[in-house]
């Protein structure tokens, strides 16, 4: 690389574009997933940089631990900061049933919640599990989306049973190890499934993933998302700045779509 | 700048856009990569010897590869001890092994063969815990990787395909291993970069970006986002690596 290059401001490939919102980041304690915690600030520095407006936020807490009390963490963030933070409520798989769709009503009707999940599904506890898919026909009710960890088959068949869902398909469908190339397997499913959107966040960082999925479903359902602050949101956005595809799909990808979906 | 980490030839596990030599000449270009470090893929997943000595001669015609051989302990030591001498001489400029998908251990003789060989032609070895990014890749296990650094302290070894699942594994190894530098690009983590130079000093990190298999500039992303003097940047950029291929 050239001296010139090197010294390039951090979010140089962002400037062109504007507004962009990432769909799918964490506030809270991140030690569960292993990794050190990252401060708040920190978290907003590096959205910064990126040039990124706003991030769809939900705690760790709620995903894994306890939904009531992430959520409300979650909920006292976004109040504090309501220009950059869009709030999504998640619940843990051991509180699905009545007291999972409660804590999600009451997030969405009662604290204005715009958006559910990261829910983390599992081979053991699929997306397509009951519990799991009376969230989604939840989301469907409030004509809200549904950041959902999951791989492509369950997807596919909740995707079926809840059509009016708007689903969007975390790490584009990888992370559950499945097999070596699970996004290609994501990407073909989407393709047949008109309410799965493709959520680019993940470790993994193949060439020409970005394309592929443009080429299939359109740019209108692929979804920009960071998993901040445990992936980097550089390396996430640069999948996006990087990628050959025309200028107005990656506006769509970094902003209107989700402008849109959020009815922003 | 140096990828100290891209491949060579086609990719068996995906569609990969970029291969072809001249696409990923193009690739390199547009992200400011001036030089790779190469290991051709039919090395780990074909005819091993026909495809080093591929690597090698397309090396020989261009000066921005830079040619690794990746290693197969099929034959006896002795036969190995030759061959690797042979891809010194020509141009070799370090070495790959890739256990998990060759079906071998690091502890092995022969394999404790190639490590003493490699300290003895003074050949960088790059140990690859996934060989790249993907979770669903077979991976190599990380005490055994330990135990080979251990055992042979005079040979620099660089460590791949750690994410943030492997960094505190990496950091102590690094601790305790002062013959161990690492490559960034399987880091993923929040600021991992930042996190690694901060712990190590730069002269113990190298840039890598899985050309052509990876998004380069997500590598690129990496190095911009991190606060490095410039002596410090042209270190990882390129610098380390070429002390480390005998190229300064």
């Amino acid at each position: 690389m050239t001296a010139a290059a090197l010294a390039a401001p951090p979010a140089r490939a962002a400037q062109s574009f504007s507004n962009i919102i990432d769909a799918h980041a964490h506030v809270g304690a991140m030690s569960p997933m292993g990794v050190r915690d990252v401060s708040f600030d920190r978290f907003l520095e590096a959205a910064d940089q990126c040039g990124i407006s706003r991030m769809c936020i939900s705690s760790i807490g709620s995903t894994m631990y306890d939904a009531d009390e992430g959520n409300r963490f979650t909920r006292e963030l976004a109040q504090k900061h309501p220009d950059r933070l869009i709030p999504f409520a998640s619940v843990p798989y051991a509180q699905l049933g009545q007291k999972g769709l409660d804590a999600i009503e009451r997030a969405v009707e009662s604290w204005g919640f715009r958006g559910i999940g990261e829910i983390m599904t599992d081979h053991s506890d699929p997306l397509d599990h009951p519990y799991w898919v009376a969230v989604l026909e939840k989301a469907a009710q409030y004509k809200i989306p549904v950041l959902v960890h999951a791989n492509s088959g369950p997807c596919a068949r909740a995707a079926q049973q809840v059509p009016e869902a708007t689903i969007l398909l975390a790490h584009i469908g990888t992370g559950l190890g499945e097999f070596q190339a699970e996004w290609v397997d994501a990407i073909l499913m989407a393709k047949s499934h008109p309410n799965v959107y493709l959520e680019i966040c993940t470790s993994i960082l193949a060439d020409g993933m970005i394309e592929d999925a443009v080429s299939a479903v359109g740019a209108g359902r692929v979804i920009f998302g960071t998993d901040s602050p445990l992936l980097d949101p550089s390396v996430q956005l640069a999948k996006i700045t990087s990628a050959e595809i025309p200028e107005d799909d990656k506006i769509r990808i970094l902003s209107t779509n989700m402008h849109r979906i959020l009815n922003l | 700048m140096i990828d100290f980490y891209g491949f060579y030839g086609p990719w068996p596990y995906w569609n990969s856009p970029h291969t072809a030599p001249s696409r990923m000449l193009q690739l390199m270009a547009k992200n400011g990569i001036e030089q790779a470090v190469i290991c051709h893929t039919g090395a780990i997943f074909d005819d091993w010897d026909k495809a080093n000595n591929e690597a090698l001669a397309a090396a020989q015609a261009d000066h921005r590869l830079i040619p690794f051989v990746c290693l197969n302990p099929v034959i006896s030591g002795e036969q190995m001890v030759a061959v690797m001498k042979t891809y010194k001489q020509r141009g070799c400029r370090g070495i790959r092994l890739y256990p998990q998908h060759h079906h071998y251990r690091l502890s092995e003789p022969v394999a404790e063969t190639m490590l003493a060989t490699a300290e003895q032609l003074g050949l960088p070895v790059v140990l690859s815990v996934r060989i790249i990014m993907q979770w669903g890749l077979p991976t190599l296990d990380t005490g055994e990787i330990s135990a080979a650094v251990r055992k042979f302290p005079k040979v620099q070894f660089v460590l791949s395909g750690t994410n943030y699942g492997e960094s505190r594994w990496l950091y102590e190894l690094m601790d305790s291993a002062p013959n161990v530098s690492a490559e960034i690009s399987a880091m993923e983590g929040f600021r991992a970069v930042q996190e690694v130079v901060a712990r190590f000093g730069a002269k113990r990190i190298l840039f890598g970006a899985g050309t052509p298999l990876q998004y380069p500039a997500c590598n690129v992303a990496k190095m911009n986002v991190t606060q490095l003097s410039a002596d410090d940047r042209e270190a990882i950029a390129s610098g380390n690596a070429r002390r480390l291929m005998g190229l300064l």
